[in-house]
């Protein structure tokens, strides 16, 4: 069990983070974590984050989870400034 | 993939010398972790293993350990009260012995799927004219959120919330597995994430009282194969112990802050698991000062339960007695669209994974 | 039509719960028989194909091919129900042009003529059926001057008796005299072209949904693919069938024409593109992105010897930009797709039997 995929800590609003993984963002809850920061890289189960990753371990960094610890560079900035989706009325 | 036939030589040769050195005649290594599961099934790791190797997969599906009697203690609640269920979707299909969750939503029972537990609370606080009840599955890497979950309830005073705990902790059904005579396990690959919230300590029976090797392991093919590889070398040795292969996210003292949560708000109590009986201490209850947010007390019901499916080998498959292939149900009247026991209803039960991804026709 | 829905739908109309009776689990309609999987399979086989058993049909193909005179034309028709009705890359409009005319060009054939019916719930905002029309329109002068809407039909239901809107799209098409496309054509050696990425549409709604509250730059593949067709068939005699990986994944696609085939097929997961934000969305809610919902991307089956220069041409097109060969027909067998992992072992894959549901375990 324990579904969980790392995602990076953008910006904390009190036990509320918006993290990002491989160009999705989404709010998640660090009560678990109360000494995680931005920047930092959190493990993420079922809308919380339960620990906080040592990205200098190899395995993490190049191995199943490369491509989320791959640098982000403009490219995330970009699609979040590109065309958000017409809003749906009957919503 | 040159990392990875490394670490393929090094188990081969360890393997070698353990079995020749007549330590074992196989090397039976279970996994208690449904992802653990999962990755070994999806990436055909047992393929690159040599003969000598036998993967078990053991209980680590908390949906798959959840006896059908509970669910039909959850579907009796349902059909008695009116409430709004907020569960994982892990849940919705896993038969209990006469309906499942997602037969009493098609008879239009107000049943949700939630990502989170914080959904529930959420859907509690802005509909305070309806009844909610959480049904909080999951091991020792969740219990924690419903801790938060439920400590913020009682903040806000919350009168429309009610938490419907199924959850179980590993270590005591770590300890009933190795215990029975019928369980031959080698080595252990231990859950990483479990392992995220409860660090090293509470594994340290496994090598003091059954002397068996254990590895805590990520859940990447590289991760699988180094901690198989770390199992052999302590069984080459001789000297068993806890190790950690993920080390990127489990410290040696896991996450003591969400451990605590979990003791603040539940105790343990003994809890039935599917296939391996009643095990002490091994489930978790609200404590007496969250007791107004428990569901079990709020919503009682007695429910007649039917017999359980004859055949169904899920209990002997759990404790890694039995291979999918094993149960005479299996991919004959037991398969993914219409599931006898949890152990296919689950998407990373044992013979789920094994129907979707080690089938050969 | 998507697969995933994890809402009641205002329509299910239930409000009994059902009696404790059935250990099958109820005997109607459930969600899953819309998944396109097996259970969508076994729908349309057991309850629906067996009152109507004809040759045309028992090909069970998108379209069907028929004959006038000397005429060859493919008709096909499709309903479109689709939670959130607006999401990002797209809307129901522009979805129930491209699903049919799609499936049209997987037979080969020109599109010339839709019909387009409705069926709204009474409140549904004039102002976003109108928006619905202004896809439509923009959709059919994409997909060519000459496609145009020749029928229709709407009707309205009371609220709660539709979920919002539904569309019904039928379509004809000219099939050149020298064009064949049928999974009877494909042949070992045949390279499969795959179009591009999958899981782009599955995920993107999926991610649009207020429930998860997602924030991401995905959006829905959702293209009209007849020129790209048209393009290929241009530059090769040798293309001997084509199909649109729609729900049930790119998995359901390769599994309906292997069985009807007859051929096994070796497929290179590697091979196989997954955007990375739809990556991210699969491993968040645990959803493997070979069997989630496209609505813009093909299968192709050429021969060896055209295969290079059919990919060159799919690649020229907008729609084909990240195109790859997936893989190769081999010889008649059990019609098993033999998935080659990027480890180099090897597992069959199966079509998903069950829908796929978010899960934490």
């Amino acid at each position: 069990m324990c579904l969980a995929i790392p995602a990076r800590v953008i910006k904390i609003n009190k036990n509320i983070a918006e993290i990002e993984s491989l160009g999705v963002k989404k709010k998640i809850d660090i009560s678990l974590l109360p000494e995680v920061k931005a920047g930092d890289f959190v493990i993420v189960h079922a809308g919380f984050a339960i620990q906080i990753i040592d990205s200098s371990e190899a395995l993490i960094t190049e191995g199943y989870w490369k491509e989320y610890f791959a640098e982000t560079g403009d490219e995330y900035e970009e699609m979040f400034i590109a065309e958000s989706p017409e809003k749906d009325d009957v919503q | 993939m040159e990392k990875l036939q490394k670490t393929l030589d090094e188990i081969n040769y360890l393997a070698a010398n353990i079995t020749a050195a007549g330590k074992c005649k196989k090397i039976n290594i279970m996994e208690v972790c449904g992802t653990h599961t999962m990755s070994i099934a999806r990436y055909g790791l047992a393929q690159l293993l040599p003969p000598g190797i036998n993967l078990i997969s053991g209980p680590g599906c908390p949906v798959c350990v959840t006896p059908a009697k509970e669910i039909d203690n959850i579907i009796g609640i349902i059909r008695k009260y009116k409430l709004t269920v907020f569960t994982f979707g892990d849940m919705i299909k896993v038969p209990g012995t006469f309906s499942s969750l997602s037969a009493e939503k098609m008879s239009g029972a107000e049943i949700k799927i939630c990502y989170s537990p914080s959904d529930s609370v959420r859907f509690a606080e802005q509909n305070p004219k309806k009844k909610v009840m959480f049904v909080a599955i999951g091991f020792e890497t969740t219990i924690p959120l419903t801790s938060v979950v439920i400590k913020d309830a009682f903040k806000k005073r919350l009168k429309n919330f009610f938490v419907f705990s199924t959850h179980k902790i590993i270590p005591p059904a770590l300890d009933a597995l190795l215990s029975d005579k019928n369980v031959k396990v080698n080595g252990l690959l231990l859950p990483g994430h479990v392992s995220a919230i409860i660090g090293l300590e509470p594994y340290g029976f496994i090598a003091s009282k059954y002397k068996i090797p254990s590895v805590i392991s990520g859940f990447g093919p590289e991760d699988i194969l180094i901690s198989i590889k770390m199992i052999l070398e302590q069984l080459a040795s001789g000297r068993p112990g806890i190790e950690n292969s993920y080390t990127g996210v489990v410290k040696n003292d896991g996450n003591p802050y969400a451990f605590s949560m979990i003791n603040e708000v539940f105790t343990p109590v003994d809890s039935e698991w599917r296939g391996l009986g009643n095990i002490p201490l091994s489930g978790m209850e609200l404590k007496d000062i969250y007791s107004v947010f428990n569901a079990r007390k709020s919503f009682p019901v007695k429910v007649d339960s039917l017999p359980e499916p004859a055949g169904c080998a899920c209990g002997e498959i759990l404790k890694g007695i039995k291979k999918p292939t094993g149960c005479r149900l299996f991919a004959v009247s037991c398969r993914p669209d219409n599931p006898v026991g949890p152990c296919m209803v689950s998407s990373e039960g044992t013979c789920a994974a094994y129907f979707k991804y080690l089938r050969r026709k | 039509m998507e697969p995933l829905n994890i809402k009641s739908s205002k329509a299910a109309g239930h409000s009994k719960y059902s009696e404790n009776s059935s250990r099958s689990h109820g005997s109607g309609i459930s969600i899953s028989h819309g998944d396109g999987g097996f259970k969508t399979g076994e729908l349309i086989e057991k309850t629906i194909g067996r009152f109507i058993k004809n040759s045309i049909l028992d090909n069970f193909e998108d379209s069907a091919t028929l004959m006038f005179g000397k005429h060859k034309v493919a008709f096909t028709t499709d309903s479109y129900v689709i939670d959130p009705v607006f999401f990002p890359g797209g809307d129901i409009g522009k979805l129930s042009i491209c699903g049919t005319v799609n499936d049209l060009a997987t037979a080969g054939a020109v599109p010339k003529y839709l019909s387009l019916s409705f069926i709204l719930e009474e409140g549904f905002p004039l102002v976003s059926l109108e928006k619905i029309m202004e896809s439509v329109r923009k959709t059919l002068a994409e997909a060519g001057t000459d496609l145009i809407i020749v029928t229709g039909d709407t009707k309205v239901v009371n609220k709660g008796s539709a979920d919002k809107i539904y569309i019904n799209t039928s379509g004809i098409g000219i099939i050149d005299e020298k064009v064949c496309l049928s999974p009877s054509r494909i042949a070992s050696g045949d390279r499969i072209i795959l179009t591009g990425s999958v899981a782009d549409h599955g995920m993107a709604v999926l991610s649009a949904r207020k429930e998860f509250d997602f924030k991401t730059g995905l959006k829905s593949d959702c293209a009209p693919l007849n020129k790209l067709m048209a393009e290929c068939l241009l530059c090769s005699n040798n293309i001997h069938a084509a199909r649109d990986a729609t729900r049930g994944g790119i998995a359901r696609a390769l599994t309906e024409l292997a069985r009807s085939s007859g051929h096994d097929f070796h497929i290179n997961e590697n091979s196989i593109s997954v955007k990375k934000e739809a990556r991210a969305l699969c491993d968040f809610l645990g959803m493997d992105p070979l069997y989630v919902a496209n609505e813009g991307k093909m299968a192709i089956f050429v021969s060896e010897c055209d295969a290079a220069k059919v990919l060159d041409t799919v690649r020229k097109n907008k729609y084909g930009k990240d195109a790859s060969i997936i893989g190769t027909v081999e010889k008649k067998g059990k019609g098993n797709i033999i998935l080659e992992t990027g480890l180099g072992t090897k597992r069959i894959l199966d079509l998903y039997y069950s829908e796929q549901l978010p899960r934490i375990c």
